[in-house]
């Protein structure tokens, strides 16, 4: 329950920046998930 | 999210349409055409997915900024995610799957239910959801006229595209400039 529009903004910017840091580590899963399976590009 | 979603929806469509194209117009495509076809597929399916991934992101993070979770225990949030994961999760899964297995099938089955999706989401925000808190008997729905202009718009798109595809060097190079490089 949210007494004042503070509180609201508060909460639901804590939930949304602790949601952009998993979402930016599943990123990163999803992508090694999306090329392991790659031909690793030879650099030499 | 428009612009983001249309992002998908073009790759998804050129990768359904190419695929139906194959199938009634190959006699047309010339062995250059071919060389790149399913290695364009891939791409096509690893950036459809890659950008999916994003946009799920954004549609989660937008339900968080707005703290509407509240909403999805709802008839609409049902539809909701019905969308969100029947019409974009899946697909997007399928898109990586076909693209890490080199599985051309799959990506095959991903374009037209990701076309399928962006369709629903259209008619979502432009019906469905539409004025969503009137009753439905002051809801906006198309009139019969908008239906038949829709549908020959569409149909102008097919029949444009298939005389231009069989009638000009679309699929092959034209035979007067086989040796320009271009």
């Amino acid at each position: 329950m949210f007494n004042t529009l503070q509180d609201l903004m508060w909460h639901s910017k804590n939930v949304t920046y602790v949601m952009m840091a998993v979402v930016l580590i599943c990123f990163v899963g999803f992508w090694y998930f999306l090329t392991d399976k790659e031909n690793p590009k030879r650099r030499y | 999210m428009f612009f983001l979603s249309s992002m998908f929806a073009g790759l998804s469509m050129v990768i359904f349409e190419g695929t139906l194209s194959h199938r009634s117009l190959h006699h047309l495509m010339d062995e250059e055409y071919n060389a790149g076809y399913e290695d364009l597929h891939f791409a096509f399916a690893k950036g459809a997915s890659w950008i999916m991934a994003g946009y799920l992101a954004m549609k989660l993070i937008g339900l968080a900024m707005d703290n509407h979770w509240s909403y999805l225990a709802t008839g609409y949030g049902a539809w909701w995610l019905f969308e969100v994961v029947g019409f974009v999760l899946l697909p997007c899964y399928c898109y990586a799957v076909g693209y890490r297995d080199r599985n051309l099938a799959l990506i095959r089955v991903a374009a037209p239910w990701t076309v399928l999706g962006i369709i629903l989401n259209r008619f979502d925000v432009g019906l469905v959801a539409f004025n969503w808190r009137l009753p439905s008997a002051d809801r906006y729905f198309p009139s019969f006229s908008e239906i038949v202009i829709s549908l020959f718009v569409v149909t102008v798109g097919v029949l444009a595209f298939r005389f231009i595809a069989t009638h000009m060097p679309i699929f092959y190079v034209h035979p007067h400039y086989k040796d320009a490089s271009h």
